[in-house]
């Protein structure tokens, strides 16, 4: 009887010694799969860097401002057509689709507004407040766009994005993005049933 | 009739030797199995002895802390060969934290997750995340129903919302009424924090958390050099050791030195604010005085300090499609944006 107790023992120290660790790390190994964190796609950049005053473009590796071509060469009354010139400008602004509605005729290098008064790039905000009031009104108080440096109003740091820090004037609406991948399901996806 | 001869106590019988012997070996690989924990131990997860009689966080003195501090930049340093700046900021006077979270603009892009597991020094292998961001159908508010696994080519989908979760630093948190050793409480600012080393991982915070906020590293949490984030903090994002839980804690390491939360940074959008609730010119009380505002669960009585708002529009894509609204078949002409 003893002998036979001591037997279970003994098998009993055996599976606890070669038994222990091997079950752990299987189940460590079907945790592990997470994705890599790609610090490239969280920059806390603004989505876009919109023209400053006075306002230039890069053309053919030399800075040109608007009214070094402007000046000499007048445009067209316009009538919402393709741009031969400006290809890269997608103009898809709803009703909003005349050039001049939101750009200075002669005065290539400021913006006009419904009045006919003109504003410097660095003010658009004021363009757009004409037509957007509401939300206008919610960027003000922070209730839309994006602060960045501080949450402290009084702080130096604080920063308020403007509207053309995050919407493309010319076609204002948020792209679809691709989602960053989700959580590692801890068991299989059941056939046609969400993950539990 | 032979009778056996009276068993004399000096002797030694074969059968007793072999019972014995083998009692013997089996007491032995007892032992030795009992033990065998310890040859995976690595001598540099046993604690020192200033370790090991650390009082509570809030239990200890000025010099006691820094000294706690300086353990961990030494930790940090001997493991990654990082040198760590680990602060311990206060609670400032006069600021209580609130997070509002813009339901009509979230897209559901989860850079907001992936940018809190870069900030907080979040396991890696095995994987842990604060923010879930649950998918819901439109017109619905039904977590049960939700999905935090959605697989998609491109967010936000037309038929869906998406409603991230993280922790709501509740005003009466639940968390904090069940820990049976008080290493999680509630500070000043609104944040509920942990002790990281008072924490015995019983988990019961875990379970009473009606927002699945909190966390449980059930092995050492796996993080390579080169993620180290090495701006921490003794309650918020230093490493954690196997076995203790973890959470949200509003990125307090920032926020009570004046920044923003990571998460808010990282969304593109900008549908995430954070402020403080007490100035009247803050963000937040601007969106709690005149946004349509809600609160998850509110009928557990927790008293969250995340708030979900609404815009005077359709969410991204326009509204749902008139067929997934009524389930019928839209009449000829109904085409909605």
């Amino acid at each position: 009887m003893r002998l036979l107790l001591a037997g279970l023992w003994f098998a009993l120290a055996a599976w606890f010694l070669l038994g222990s660790s091997a079950g752990r790390e299987d189940v460590l190994g079907e945790l592990a799969r997470a994705p890599k964190i790609n610090p490239l796609e969280l920059s806390t950049e603004p989505l876009r860097f919109p023209l400053t005053d006075p306002p230039h473009l890069t053309l053919g590796g030399v800075e040109q401002r608007c009214s070094d071509c402007h000046d000499l060469f007048s445009s067209r009354e316009p009538t919402p057509t393709t741009l031969l010139q400006h290809r890269g400008i997608v103009l898809d602004h709803g009703l909003n689709d005349r050039c001049y509605n939101c750009h200075s005729n002669p005065e290539r290098t400021s913006l006009v507004l419904r009045d006919g008064s003109e504003v410097p790039f660095g003010e658009s905000t004021r363009l757009c407040a004409q037509c957007h009031g509401t939300l206008f009104r919610d960027w003000e108080r922070g209730m839309h766009g994006k602060t960045l440096g501080s949450w402290d109003p009084a702080s130096p740091d604080f920063v308020r994005l403007q509207c053309v820090s995050c919407h493309d004037p010319h076609a204002p609406a948020f792209e679809s993005f691709t989602p960053l991948p989700g959580p590692t399901p801890r068991h299989p996806r059941p056939q046609g049933g969400r993950p539990r | 009739m032979s009778s056996t001869p009276p068993e004399d106590p000096q002797d030694l019988s074969r059968r007793g030797f072999l019972q014995a012997s083998a009692a013997a070996v089996g007491g032995a690989s007892a032992l030795a199995a009992a033990l065998s924990p310890l040859r995976e131990l690595d001598p540099d997860d046993l604690p020192s002895i200033e370790s090991f009689f650390q009082k509570h966080y809030r239990e200890m003195t000025a010099e006691e802390r820094e000294a706690a501090l300086e353990r961990i930049r030494e930790s940090v340093a001997k493991r990654w060969e990082v040198e760590a700046e680990v602060s311990d900021p206060s609670p400032r006077d006069g600021v209580e934290f609130v997070y509002a979270l813009n339901v009509s603009r979230c897209i559901g892009c989860r850079k907001c997750v992936h940018a809190c597991v870069e900030e907080n020094n979040q396991s890696r292998e095995p994987e842990l995340q604060y923010i879930r961001v649950l998918e819901m159908p439109r017109g619905t508010l039904d977590v049960e129903k939700s999905d935090h696994h959605y697989e998609r080519e491109e967010v936000p989908d037309r038929g869906h919302f998406y409603l991230p979760v993280q922790c709501h630093q509740c005003a009466d948190p639940p968390c904090v009424k069940v820990c049976p050793v008080e290493a999680t409480w509630q500070e000043p600012d609104g944040i509920t924090v942990i002790d990281y080393d008072w924490c015995i991982g019983c988990r019961y915070c875990e379970a009473a958390c009606p927002y699945w906020a909190r966390r449980f590293n059930y092995s050492k949490p796996g993080i390579d050099r080169e993620e180290v984030n090495p701006d921490m903090a003794y309650l918020s994002n230093r490493p954690r050791p196997v076995g203790v839980v973890e959470k949200c804690t509003f990125c307090l390491h920032r926020t009570r030195e004046g920044r923003m939360p990571a998460c808010l940074e990282a969304c593109p959008v900008g549908a995430r604010k954070f402020g403080n609730v007490l100035d009247p010119q803050s963000e937040v009380s601007w969106i709690l005085r005149t946004k349509r505002v809600f609160v998850l669960k509110e009928d557990v009585g927790t008293l969250p300090r995340f708030f979900y708002y609404f815009d005077e529009r359709y969410p991204r894509g326009g509204a749902a499609p008139f067929e997934e609204k009524t389930g019928r078949d839209a009449p000829a002409g109904e085409e909605r944006r």
